[in-house]
């Protein structure tokens, strides 16, 4: 079966070209022992880093990707798009963060551009999320997530 | 976890040993319901309709973010003491549900410093014939000595 191909224009994203890379939301988030204790028991963690109260508790690291709030994302539509789906994520983590830390969370559409290669075009949207400690303004995280668009 | 690691001895090569995943309906309407808020009904993570409607073949998928979680376990079951710098998550392919995986982790690259050592690893989830469908890169520091 011969490859569909795409013209210009229907390999151009729709979306708010203005926000591209402005904040989109932000919020404080309190990591409380309860929340920290809970995600690591719903995952299965044993290590006692991570699943034995007290003052030593840390936050596991894949929790703070799920740290969804501000949950605001841009919509991006791919004219050539059907499927669309979870491409991957990044945490890049720069201190600890443990119980009683509130983190400051903003979210930015960091990048919005297409792909083409034998398999047809593929359309990427990445929003950033960067976690600073209120306590002491010191950015302990940042986080991104990729958006797959198919058709 | 492994129990205590004389983190020194690792290279370049040495890879954690293989573990299982068999990740379960349940497990990950737990997972939901810590994430979204709620336990995924109706969509492509818990039901097999949903997930047929979007090209998975009537098998419910694991959520990316879960996927991430396990290869971030995979570190630390490993090397209980890692505080992993960066880990960076493709996902390839679908993972499914109540299906069998292994979890997998080799040291690409080692660099020691004062009072630790720096790892680079790849870390994946493979079906039980060898095909990735979740692949990570990690940087990771663990105590010397």
């Amino acid at each position: 079966m011969a490859e569909r191909s795409y013209t210009g224009a229907e390999l151009e994203p729709q979306f708010d070209r203005s926000k591209l890379g402005k904040v989109l939301a932000e919020a404080d988030v309190e990591i409380t022992d309860e929340a920290a204790l809970r995600y690591a028991r719903t995952v299965g963690e044993t290590n006692p880093r991570f699943s034995r109260p007290g003052p030593g508790l840390e936050v596991m690291p894949g929790m703070l990707i799920i740290l969804d709030r501000p949950m605001d994302r841009v919509p991006v539509t791919f004219p050539f798009g059907k499927l669309a789906f979870p491409g991957g994520n990044t945490l890049e983590a720069y201190d600890l963060v443990r119980p009683g830390d509130i983190l400051h969370i903003a979210v930015r559409l960091t990048e919005v551009y297409v792909k083409t290669g034998r398999a047809g075009p593929m359309g990427f949207v990445v929003h950033e999320k960067e976690y600073v400690r209120r306590r002491d303004g010191k950015l302990v995280a940042r986080s991104k997530d990729t958006y797959l668009t198919r058709p | 976890m492994a129990e205590s690691v004389d983190y020194a001895s690792l290279d370049v090569g040495d890879e954690a040993p293989e573990t299982a995943l068999h990740v379960t309906v349940e497990a990950v309407r737990k997972f939901l319901k810590v994430y979204m808020g709620n336990e995924g009904q109706g969509s492509r993570f818990t039901d097999p309709d949903a997930a047929a409607a979007e090209g998975f073949d009537r098998k419910p998928v694991i959520p990316g973010p879960l996927g991430f979680v396990h290869l971030a376990r995979t570190i630390v079951d490993w090397m209980p003491d890692a505080r992993i710098e960066k880990l960076d998550v493709v996902y390839r392919s679908p993972t499914y549900l109540n299906t069998d995986y292994v979890r997998r982790a080799v040291i690409t690259d080692r660099a020691d410093r004062e009072g630790e050592i720096r790892f680079e690893m790849d870390v994946y989830i493979e079906t039980l014939d060898g095909n990735r469908t979740q692949r990570g890169a990690a940087v990771v520091y663990v105590p010397r000595g």
